[in-house]
């Protein structure tokens, strides 16, 4: 079933990516050309992000937008409904406590020890005292969460981003991120026991309950701005805060 | 599997030296000992005894890009959040695919189940309903017992492309009548759900503007009848203050928008340096701005810039919408289609080089005296001036202003003007900068005072 969903949305995305090629007569130049000296020097670097496949990626922008508003969102709005707050802080702790696995695993290959180590007594205290992650209790006394994937080990090691790629359902991202997401999931997958992979409440669970979390968790809105540059904007900041999160471990 | 038994051993390892039960007691004592949170005050305890006001920063521009600081607001957390509505007012309107997700006009109301005054309340330059000074003012106003309804700027893309009349915002007459249909039919959807006993009108920024030629407009039409209409941080001549925030971007980037990248770089970077513990770079945290302030990483001139960025991006956003939807050809080419696959980035270049004035003089002023030959530039200015309405003002009670002596917005001069013209109805304050210290108990206890004296 799951799999046939990921065909259909691949094929939609697929299908609104190739659809959208109508010829246009030549432009008649705007009063404010960016061909005028003016602005021709200028032109195209402002908030430039490496991007050869624009088009496409604002497609799938686009693909993201609309899943958001007719499904993600009204999902999650039940969710919100439906579920005391105490309870979907609860799950997005455990979520988010899975996931220091991978927190400990990148801080280990980025050889930091500090995190490696916070990382460890945080799982440890927020599995047993915090009754299997769903309470946060390492965060209260001091010990932050440390937030690390193989995106930025590979960062770390002085990997650049390479293109930007928006993906279908994740959003922003690039090439270095990408590869470090599957790596991550690969990690993950091989970590967890088979056995318990393969029971019922764990798909139930990763595959219901975590998109749902991961998106309420989430707090942002396409088009809340209200900017016609929102893909622009979007690019370049989510760009430079994941550079600037890498330059900033790199100095600890 | 490996991996997690390593983990688990590791973990039994580190503690080895406490019995293992001891040391999860320590954690959990220590956890419910964590220091407490600073006591808000309840929207009760304000109106209780009048609050002392105690707005504690004294440089403008970091008033304006912080405003109050998280420990001296109200705690309105028991409040409902406003929902969200859609209003579509020109169904035939041809909307091009590039704006393919708006479908209407989008507004929040946050009505009392009992009979009440209703308040509209109209956002300032590029605002919605959802930005942070609509939803302090919504929720200071509904737990004070009043209805409200929260309607975007006419300068924000939504606003134009769903309401504006003519695609040419700014001009306070002409965003006061699309603001004006607006509401009429707003206030019909209203009454089929609550009891209003009587309206008000209040407008923040650019928006306090529109309130007051909305107002006006309201007197000779006579559908709504505001019986109190209050102007919050106005300002006194729109083209000089468009001018003035617009300058502020200069001041750390000499060479204008071309500065931008390195200015925003090393800006997060000074923001990303202040909290060493904290590993995540987390700008919602409320406390990071005011950290990064009282920690000197944030200097006068690299606020100002913030707070010019900001205003020069509201400015993008209005004049490029407008531009598509009026098919202009000011910036995108009148012959194209604007879709979703079309590349914007020399268009981004351009308008982000475009100013309000580029576009005052080179569009708004053309096109409005196409349209009215008889009009001069010097006029369309001159109706931007609270002064322009000065008999109006005056033979008015019901109309309030509230302002701070140290307003960015306001010229040398411009601050004592603006008191003198609204005279008896005026509420000071002797720092915030521009809407810097709304949320503070003492600023909401005036607010409220005015409208239910």
């Amino acid at each position: 079933m799951l799999n046939s969903l990921h065909i259909s949305i691949l094929l939609a995305v697929l299908s609104s990516l190739f659809s959208c090629s109508a010829e246009q007569e030549p432009p008649i130049p705007p009063t404010r050309h960016f061909t005028d000296p003016a602005f021709k020097a200028y032109a195209d670097q402002e908030f430039a992000v490496y991007d050869p496949a624009e088009g496409v990626n604002k497609q799938i922008y686009k693909f993201n937008a609309e899943l958001d508003e007719y499904i993600l969102l009204p999902v999650v709005n039940s969710y919100i409904f439906i579920t005391p707050k105490f309870v979907r802080t609860g799950i997005s702790n455990f979520f988010l406590n899975v996931g220091e696995v991978t927190n400990f695993a990148n801080s280990v290959l980025q050889i930091n020890i500090r995190k490696a180590d916070i990382t460890l007594i945080r799982f440890a205290v927020n599995t047993t005292a915090g009754l299997l992650g769903t309470f946060d209790i390492a965060t209260s006394i001091g010990l932050n969460r440390q937030t690390e994937d193989f995106g930025k080990t590979l960062g770390h090691w002085g990997a650049g981003p390479g293109a930007y790629i928006v993906l279908p359902l994740l959003g922003p991202s690039n090439v270095r991120d990408t590869v470090g997401k599957i790596v991550d999931y690969g990690t993950f997958v091989f970590i967890i026991p088979k056995h318990i992979q393969n029971s019922g409440p764990y798909e139930v669970v990763a595959y219901g309950l975590q998109p749902i979390d991961l998106r309420y968790s989430n707090s942002f809105r396409y088009y809340s701005y209200g900017s016609p540059f929102e893909y622009e904007f979007v690019r370049y900041i989510s760009t430079q805060l994941r550079t600037a999160q890498i330059e900033k471990e790199k100095k600890e | 599997m490996p991996h997690l038994r390593l983990v688990i051993q590791s973990h039994m390892h580190l503690k080895h030296s406490l019995p293992y039960i001891t040391s999860l007691c320590l954690l959990l004592v220590a956890a419910c000992t964590a220091p407490p949170q600073p006591k808000l005050l309840t929207p009760q305890q304000i109106y209780s005894s009048p609050p002392a006001y105690n707005y504690p920063i004294n440089n403008p521009y970091a008033a304006t890009v912080i405003g109050v600081p998280p420990g001296m607001k109200v705690d309105y957390s028991a409040l409902p959040t406003p929902i969200d509505k859609t209003l579509v007012l020109f169904k035939d309107r041809f909307i091009p695919e590039g704006f393919w997700y708006e479908h209407g006009l989008q507004y929040s109301e946050l009505l009392q189940p009992k009979p009440a005054a209703l308040i509209y309340i109209i956002a300032g330059t590029g605002a919605d309903s959802h930005s942070g000074t609509m939803l302090t003012i919504a929720d200071m106003l509904y737990s004070a017992g009043f209805s409200v309804v929260l309607l975007p700027s006419p300068t924000h893309p939504n606003f134009i492309i769903n309401a504006s009349g003519n695609f040419l915002p700014g001009r306070p007459s002409q965003d006061a009548q699309d603001i004006y249909r607006v509401m009429k039919r707003i206030d019909q959807q209203v009454a089929l759900s609550t009891k209003v006993s009587h309206r008000m009108l209040i407008g923040y920024s650019l928006g306090a503007i529109d309130a007051l030629y909305t107002a006006k407009l309201d007197n000779e039409q006579k559908s709504l009848n505001f019986s109190k209409v209050l102007l919050i941080n106005p300002p006194l001549d729109l083209y000089s203050s468009m001018q003035t925030i617009d300058n502020l971007l200069y001041r750390s980037m000499p060479n204008g928008i071309s500065d931008a990248d390195r200015f925003i770089k090393s800006t997060v970077q000074r923001l990303s340096s202040v909290e060493q513990s904290n590993d995540a770079l987390d700008f919602t945290n409320e406390r990071l701005l005011i950290d990064a302030y009282t920690e000197y990483k944030l200097g006068d001139n690299r606020l100002a810039t913030i707070i010019g960025i900001n205003f020069r991006l509201a400015a993008v956003n209005m004049i490029f919408t407008a531009d598509v939807m009026g098919r202009d050809g000011y910036i995108f080419p009148k012959n194209q289609e604007f879709t979703t696959g079309a590349s914007l980035n020399n268009y981004l270049g351009v308008a982000l080089r475009t100013r309000f004035k580029d576009y005052f003089d080179q569009i708004y002023t053309e096109k409005y005296r196409a349209a009215d030959s008889s009009l001069t530039k010097q006029e369309l200015i001159a109706e931007g001036n609270l002064e322009f309405l000065a008999k109006y003002i005056t033979q008015h009670k019901e109309i309030g202003m509230l302002t701070n002596a140290d307003d960015i917005m306001l010229a040398p001069g411009e601050y004592d003007r603006l008191v003198r013209l609204f005279g008896k109805n005026v509420i000071t304050f002797p720092n915030g900068g521009h809407l810097g210290n709304l949320a503070l108990p003492a600023v909401t206890y005036r607010i409220v005072k005015f409208l239910k004296q």
